[in-house]
């Protein structure tokens, strides 16, 4: 990738490891990403049906050199070059989170540029502007990913109100302990996905949550519970289960309260815009009830390629890039912060 | 040459820059914020007070282990950001080795203790050799590598070193202070603790042993250091021994003879021997199964084992043994149940004997499960400890 850098544009390094993703990016002037590399430990984390957060953290220690190296090299700049240095700080695995705060704070210190601490969701929520160059605040972001499950208000770049996040399971979660459940193994997002396409969704009617007292807050505990009822009760009737059907009629189940509770607070807010990011937002039954219920309702719909939908560094650049311009600055004590809450620094 | 040295594989946290002979800063905290926060503060404070060019530095020194798995990392990527950014190489210190190098010159065995939970320490024992030559100084030389064991294994092996030549011990490091009254308990050798000058991990002597090994040509790229963990992750351990838990049945062989005999000389206070266990396999009346693991890369494959005799269509079962590691994994069930079905079938057995210890509840729970049933006792029949037999037989 050759591009052009003059002395006004602002480069960030940027670098994340907030669970089994080791993955660091260029981004110049917040919107041109001019490397985006990730060392994913996917496979090693499926010998064991989930992430291990030791295993993972080995891993990050491993890999994190080559992989800014290699960031520089692709985006072909020196370090000398980067104007300043953006790190997931939070949330996510503790032990994971301080190899990238602990290298990153080590680049700063030696080189000398600034430092930016960056909440690992206005990253995903940041993942929309890199490929919606239209894309501004303010509008509604539906953050969805294994570890996630936020409905935000996009105020202004790096100034957010959380609507309703989940009171149990991530909808990921859901996902991959569903996927559990019926033989499909790890990672479920992906396989309950895949499956869906050949199952019918209104095979077994699952319950859609609803949380006393909030609109927009989200539950999926109770509907893996119904997932795992009916495969029981199955099981003791003697009925075969039909795997595509179970897994289809689950993530319609997903997706209808998903979609329901984002469309609302559009409406309740008076947006024309609506974004997702974070994971389950490649999954391809979420991202088609979306772009069809917008569309009805005129609403502008985005939502970024999968590769900025997984875990990544660009991401972390992006948002990165926002806060540098508001002058956000990290101190060398920048700690990790595994339950950081969006919005608190 | 300028070395940065760091150690954050403990409680402590602790940053140097050392030049040839001279430690011209060190920053050591024994408090407890966590490393992420004080580490890069310390070392600011240092280039800000030695007003030092950080691209001076030629190398980095790092206690690389063992240790806390998360103060280890905390060391090693502030480590590899630094040397990728200044481009120097890393020199992996081994974390024991450094704690030792605080007693340069000393005529002791030095024995650093670092608590490493589940009651193991992390250790080793050193001494310092003469070099030949006035002022050519002395030698680090290992003399028990850096190692995870039990607080009893180490105490043990110095009782075995030290008895005979009468030779002291220094004991020094975190776990001193976890294990002292232990210490004091099972030490039968002449034994010191170090004072507070100098019994905890510190940055300066990581350097400057670092230096020495940089001389040797120990030294690493930035991108290819890593910690030198000495144990796996829980999830890999346990992975690891559900692995070796695959396993088959099968008759004793001559290759199997020394790692049988070793595993009974485990399980009993007064074992069989190898000439016992030998004789077995030219018997025709006799039998020993083994149970044998199907990992590949599990040292000892042998995880239990179990004999039958023909007693004129008798069958009179001894020597049941699981290994204490794989005990609770319904071993001795499976052997038992091959046991049973090898005698009906070899020798058409139809009643079967064997004495167990009235105190081994495990053993007696699984025979009266495999529909064995108490037919008497033997008062003191067993020694070491001193327990009555009970007799048990299963007729079908």
């Amino acid at each position: 990738m050759m591009e052009m850098i003059k002395n006004k544009d602002i480069l960030i390094l940027a670098v994340e490891s907030s669970c089994d993703e080791t993955a660091a990016a260029v981004v110049k002037n917040g919107r041109e990403v001019l490397s985006n590399v990730i060392s994913s430990q996917i496979e090693l984390h499926t010998l064991y049906g989930g992430v291990v957060p030791e295993i993972a953290s080995r891993k990050h220690i491993e890999k994190i050199n080559q992989v800014i190296e290699e960031a520089l090299h692709e985006a072909n700049v020196t370090l000398e070059k980067i104007t300043a240095i953006a790190v997931t700080y939070g949330p996510g695995l503790v032990g994971a989170l301080l190899v990238g705060v602990s290298a990153a704070k080590a680049l700063s210190f030696a080189t000398g540029k600034p430092l930016i601490g960056v909440h690992h969701i206005e990253g995903h929520i940041s993942a929309n502007y890199i490929e919606n160059k239209a894309l501004e605040p303010p509008f509604v972001c539906l953050v969805v990913s294994g570890g996630h499950t936020h409905l935000v208000v996009v105020r202004d770049y790096g100034a957010y109100k959380i609507l309703g996040c989940t009171r149990d399971d991530a909808a990921g979660e859901a996902f991959d302990k569903v996927a559990r459940a019926i033989g499909l193994g790890y990672p479920g997002g992906p396989k309950i996905d895949k499956i869906s396409r050949e199952g019918n969704p209104d095979a077994v009617q699952f319950p859609r949550a609803k949380v006393d007292g909030s609109n927009y807050d989200f539950s999926f505990s109770g509907l893996k519970s119904a997932v795992l009822n009916y495969l029981n009760t199955c099981e003791m009737k003697g009925i075969e289960i039909n795997t595509a059907d179970v897994a289809a009629s689950f993530q319609k189940a997903v997706v209808d309260v998903l979609v329901g509770h984002s469309l609302n607070a559009v409406k309740e807010y008076g947006f024309e815009t609506f974004a997702i990011a974070g994971g389950v937002a490649s999954n391809s039954a979420l991202r088609a009830a979306f772009e069809r219920e917008c569309a009805k309702r005129k609403i502008q719909f985005y939502h970024p390629s999968p590769i900025f939908c997984t875990d990544n560094a660009a991401m972390i650049g992006v948002a990165g890039y926002y806060e540098y311009l508001k002058g956000t600055r990290s101190g060398y004590d920048l700690n990790a912060v595994p339950n950081l809450k969006l919005g608190e620094r | 040459m300028k070395i940065l040295g760091l150690d954050s594989s403990g409680l402590v946290a602790s940053a140097a820059v050392v030049e040839e002979d001279v430690t011209i800063a060190e920053y050591t905290v024994n408090y407890k914020k966590t490393h992420s926060q004080t580490l890069i503060p310390m070392l600011d404070e240092i280039k800000r007070m030695t007003e030092l060019d950080l691209h001076t530095l030629d190398a980095i020194a790092i206690a690389s282990g063992p240790g806390s798995f998360t103060g280890l990392r905390i060391g090693s990527a502030t480590a590899k950001g630094l040397g990728l950014a200044l481009d120097i190489p890393i020199i992996p210190v081994p974390t024991v080795d450094a704690l030792a190098y605080n007693f340069y010159g000393c005529s002791a065995l030095v024995c650093p203790l670092m608590d490493a939970r589940r009651n193991q320490v992390y250790t080793g024992l050193y001494e310092f050799q003469k070099r030949e030559g006035t002022g050519a100084g002395y030698e680090l030389c290992t003399v028990l590598k850096q190692c995870a064991v039990s607080l009893s294994d180490i105490i043990g092996k110095i009782n075995e070193m030290c008895c005979e030549n009468d030779r002291e011990v220094l004991f020094l490091g975190d776990g001193v202070a976890v294990y002292r009254e232990q210490i004091t308990a099972l030490a039968k050798v002449k034994y010191s603790f170090a004072p507070s000058c100098c019994n905890r991990q510190r940055a300066s002597c990581v350097a400057a042993l670092g230096a020495e090994l940089y001389q040797k040509g120990i030294c690493q790229t930035a991108a290819e250091h890593a910690p030198e963990y000495l144990r796996l992750s829980q999830a890999e351990r346990e992975r690891a021994e559900h692995a070796a838990v695959k396993y088959h049945i099968r008759e004793m062989q001559q290759s199997d003879l020394e790692e049988v005999t070793a595993l009974e000389a485990s399980c009993f206070s007064m074992p069989w021997k190898y000439r016992d266990f030998e004789e077995t396999l030219t018997n025709p009346n006799r039998v020993y199964l083994v149970a044998e693991t199907d990992a590949a890369d599990i040292k000892e494959h042998i995880l239990g084992g179990c004999m039958l005799t023909n007693i004129a269509g008798e069958g009179d079962i001894t020597n049941v043994a699981v290994r204490e590691a794989y005990r609770g994994k319904k071993i001795a069930a499976a052997l038992m149940e091959a046991l049973l079905k090898f005698g009906r079938e070899r020798y058409g057995i139809t009643a079967f004997t064997l004495e167990v210890r009235s105190q081994n509840t495990p053993a007696r729970k699984l025979y009266e499960k495999l529909g064995f049933v108490s037919k008497g006792v033997r008062r003191g029949f067993y020694d070491k400890p001193k327990d009555d037999a009970v007799i048990l037989w299963k007729e079908r």
